[in-house]
């Protein structure tokens, strides 16, 4: 360091601030505190989610086996729905008249249940996390 | 708050392996320091402050990725200057200067008061410059001066070669005394 230098580094020292603002160090834990939390949050959705695409893949296998191994329905058997000429009253008749209809009936009831046990089951998992 | 290096490690290691409430004694530690740079750096006190807070805040979160290859200080210091940089970029260059506290003793003599207007105006004259260069200068040099950072350790926060920081240490230099030069005859006459 020559003459040069140590004349700058003088005068640098001048410039030199090195005091602590009042709560500097709770400003940091409350910043912390609060990324923390929110990574909390984040992991707990994602928990959630992970959980819903498990419970969406089971219902997909339990339809899956509904439709086609135990009430043996077809693809080709929809078609009725997707008819040319556009009769909406006269498609719902045709649904519930159908043979069919009392399965169709069951397959929402089993829907309708499976949705409603995997909204019970994300809630008490999502209560226990928070707990 | 001092603290030998091997004694910082071995604090580091704890807070690695859990116990997170002994950050606040780093905290404790480097925040003169790592406000005092960052507040070289940033525009305005409130933009350093809140910096210097996010430095800890990044610290705490990444601390395990610390190895301990350079001190605790070169480390946060890497920190604060991406942050820095990163800060100052969003923000449009203004250089707010830094407040020189101190008054003349009332007992000064003639010659001690001259003298201490000299250095006001010497500080002055080098906040200016200081401001006009750009964001990484700015933390070169104050980390230099200032804080006494070797060229090897401004080289590893700033991921420059060290010929690197020596060449761009050098050319800030002449220009601070080609600058410091000019000003001071423009105030001198």
């Amino acid at each position: 360091m020559d003459e040069n230098d140590k004349n700058l580094k003088e005068l640098f020292a001048g410039f030199s601030d090195e005091s602590v603002p009042f709560n500097f160090e709770v400003k940091i834990q409350n910043k912390i505190e609060a990324r923390l939390i929110k990574k909390r949050e984040s992991n707990e959705l994602f928990l959630q989610i992970s959980f819903a695409v498990i419970i969406a893949a089971i219902m997909s296998a339990v339809l899956y086996f509904l439709n086609f191994k135990y009430f043996g329905l077809q693809i080709s058997s929809l078609k009725f729905l997707f008819a040319d000429s556009i009769n909406f009253t006269g498609k719902i008749k045709s649904m519930f008249s159908d043979s069919l209809s009392l399965t169709w009936l069951i397959i929402g009831l089993n829907v309708v249940l499976l949705i409603f046990a995997e909204r019970l089951i994300s809630e008490k998992l999502s209560r226990k996390e928070k707990e | 708050m001092q603290m030998k290096r091997e004694e910082e490690l071995i604090l580091i290691e704890r807070i690695k392996a859990g116990e997170l409430n002994l950050f606040n004694t780093l905290i404790e530690m480097h925040s003169p320091k790592i406000l005092s740079v960052v507040r070289g750096v940033v525009s305005n006190r409130e933009d350093a402050e809140e910096v210097a807070q996010d430095v800890f805040v990044k610290a705490y979160f990444s601390i395990k990725s610390f190895r301990g290859e350079c001190s605790f200080s070169t480390w946060l210091f890497r920190i604060a200057y991406n942050m820095s940089v990163s800060k100052t970029r969003l923000k449009k260059r203004e250089h707010i200067p830094i407040e020189k506290t101190g008054n003349i003793p009332d007992n000064a003599s003639l010659k001690e008061q001259e003298n201490y207007m000299d250095r006001e105006r010497q500080y002055k004259i080098l906040n200016q410059i200081i401001g006009e260069l750009d964001v990484s200068d700015r933390f070169l040099i104050i980390s230099f001066y200032n804080h006494e950072k070797s060229i090897k350790e401004i080289a590893e926060i700033t991921g420059m070669s060290e010929s690197n920081v020596k060449v761009k240490l050098h050319r800030i230099k002449k220009r601070l005394n080609l600058l410091m030069g000019d000003k001071m005859e423009v105030c001198y006459g």
